[in-house]
């Protein structure tokens, strides 16, 4: 009798991946249909929807996969390079309410709305950059 | 933590890939667990002394005070 064939799975890098892309091309396409407020527009905002339905899905499949070690590098990343992040875009604030003259070199949108979206994409900008390198730090201490 | 990890696979000439798949870890995680630089969790521990079919004391051994 033949044996079952081991299934394959896919690595938690690969789910991770996947899940990155199409989050990506969700949000590209969410961003090129945004302004359309038409039957395009919906179809556009449904289908980003469900594509940022689905990473979430991938990601948690990612993270069931992952070992303790893993887990461990991405909870201390989180925690260490997130809070660095924020805390450097804290001081950024800082330094912005100190000079409320400094010209805003790029924003996501013009009026008030515009820039209270670009200082949280800043935020989680910092706390994205904080978190690979504290990621990184992690692994390589432990090599 | 000091452990006995790397001398108990070289025994039986099992290289650090080959462990991790018997434990269903990464390999990475193997490697930081035989240079000491990460403690395994208890369940892990008692994975690691049942594959080896040792006790957990007999691998894993606190630092000197």
């Amino acid at each position: 009798m033949d044996e079952p064939k081991p299934r394959r799975r896919l690595s938690p890098a690969a789910l991770l991946g996947l899940a990155v892309g199409v989050a990506a091309l969700g949000g590209a396409l969410g961003a090129v249909t945004g302004d359309d407020d038409g039957a395009l527009g919906g179809a556009g905002r449904l289908i980003a929807l469900a594509a940022a339905v689905g990473a979430i899905w991938l990601t948690l499949l990612h993270w069931r996969r992952l070992d303790e070690a893993a887990r461990e590098a991405h909870k201390a990343a989180w925690y260490w390079g997130g809070s660095a992040g924020l805390a450097l875009a804290g001081l950024v604030t800082g330094l912005f309410l100190a000079r409320p003259d400094m010209p805003m070199p790029w924003r996501l949108a013009e009026g008030d709305a515009g820039l209270v979206a670009t200082g949280l994409l800043l935020c989680a900008l910092a706390q994205m950059v904080g978190y690979l390198v504290a990621w990184a730090w992690w692994w390589l201490a432990r090599r | 933590m000091n452990n006995r990890l790397r001398v108990l696979r070289a025994e039986r000439a099992w290289s650090q890939a080959d462990l991790a798949a018997r434990l269903e870890v990464s390999r990475q995680t193997v490697n930081a667990i035989e240079t000491g630089k990460y403690d395994p969790s208890l369940p892990l521990a008692f994975k690691i002394a049942k594959l080896f079919g040792m006790p957990i004391e007999t691998i894993f051994q606190a630092d000197q005070a």
